[in-house]
């Protein structure tokens, strides 16, 4: 019993190690300065990770039944709804405010260049 | 009712362990909700103008990382110490807990303070409400889980938890980490990205 006390406890403080060392990573990462979006999506895996390791551990999950998990799971799943079905949209609303700003682009040059072909022809009178 | 035999209940998980793991998917909705409508805002809104890191303090939100992990493993070891019958271990873990809160919220209002004078407030953009709606309501979740925790403490200390009755602190420790496992998520979103 007492070995079996001190191997959890042994675990949990490895768990805690790795942890800290991922808490350093994110942070270094973060300063790094990475080209693109590389930057989030390191951070952001980071951070599973280390909710992953809370959850399995600290909570216990893995040693939870089925019923436990699968709620979470389906709780997860609604959160992931929230966030990427609506990335498409920004997607394509970013499609759309790049085709007004060309369309813009366009009128805006046409006017000028009306506006500059009038001028030249006010001064020519 | 030992803690870790099965419950005699349909479901075989006793009554407070499912009620309590209701509330932390009803927290889920709620934390994630936020969280999602923040990143969402943060990748294609023009009015989320998020300040530069060296504003943010990010040593300083790096040490409350810190601090509330290790309350997080002083709460597991908690829990251990009281399945192993050790009271006065126990006592001490939680002291570590409750002590590793109080030195994060400490941090957090100056950090609170610090950001106010700076101009980033609860009304000055997009960002600063996200800001402290989220870290408002994270800290609200920790003076919560100090209440309990420090009830928790007092009937421990009578000798009310052992090896065969500890369901009650097992709960508190299940919100506990997912206190902390918000503020593992909050942190690079806020600070780093």
């Amino acid at each position: 019993m007492s070995d079996e006390h001190d191997k959890e406890v042994r675990g949990y403080l490895a768990v805690f190690a790795s942890l800290i060392v991922l808490t350093g990573m994110t942070v270094g990462v973060a300063y790094m300065n990475l080209p693109g979006s590389m930057g989030i999506i390191i951070a952001l895996l980071i951070a599973v990770t280390k909710a992953t390791l809370i959850g399995a551990f600290f909570m216990h999950l893995r040693d939870e039944g089925k019923f436990i998990n699968f709620s979470l799971g389906v709780c997860l799943m609604l959160v992931m709804v929230l966030l990427l079905f609506v990335m498409p949209d920004l997607g394509l609303m970013e499609e759309e405010l790049a085709s007004i700003k060309e369309r813009e682009a366009a009128a805006h040059a046409h006017y000028s260049s009306f506006q500059d072909h009038s001028g030249a022809a006010e001064g020519g009178h | 009712m030992s803690s870790h035999a099965p419950a005699n209940t349909s479901t075989g998980i006793s009554n407070a362990k499912l009620g309590i793991w209701s509330f932390l998917a009803s927290e889920v909705m709620l934390f994630g909700g936020l969280l999602s409508a923040y990143v969402i805002l943060n990748t294609g809104s023009a009015h989320m103008v998020t300040p530069p890191r060296s504003m943010m303090g990010v040593p300083l939100a790096t040490l409350n990382t810190f601090v509330l992990i290790s309350s997080s493993v002083a709460m597991v070891l908690a829990l251990s110490a009281i399945k192993q019958n050790h009271v006065d271990r126990f006592k001490q873990w939680m002291y570590c807990v409750i002590g590793g809160a109080g030195i994060f919220l400490m941090i957090k209002s100056y950090e609170y303070n610090h950001k106010w004078h700076e101009g980033i407030t609860i009304s000055s953009n997009l960002f600063g409400s996200f800001y402290y709606t989220l870290t408002g309501l994270h800290a609200i979740h920790i003076i919560g889980g100090v209440c309990v925790l420090l009830y928790i403490l007092y009937e421990g200390s009578k000798g009310r938890y052992g090896p065969d009755n500890y369901d009650r602190v097992e709960c508190v420790g299940l919100y506990w980490h997912f206190v902390d496992l918000v503020w593992v998520i909050l942190f690079p979103i806020l600070y780093l990205l």
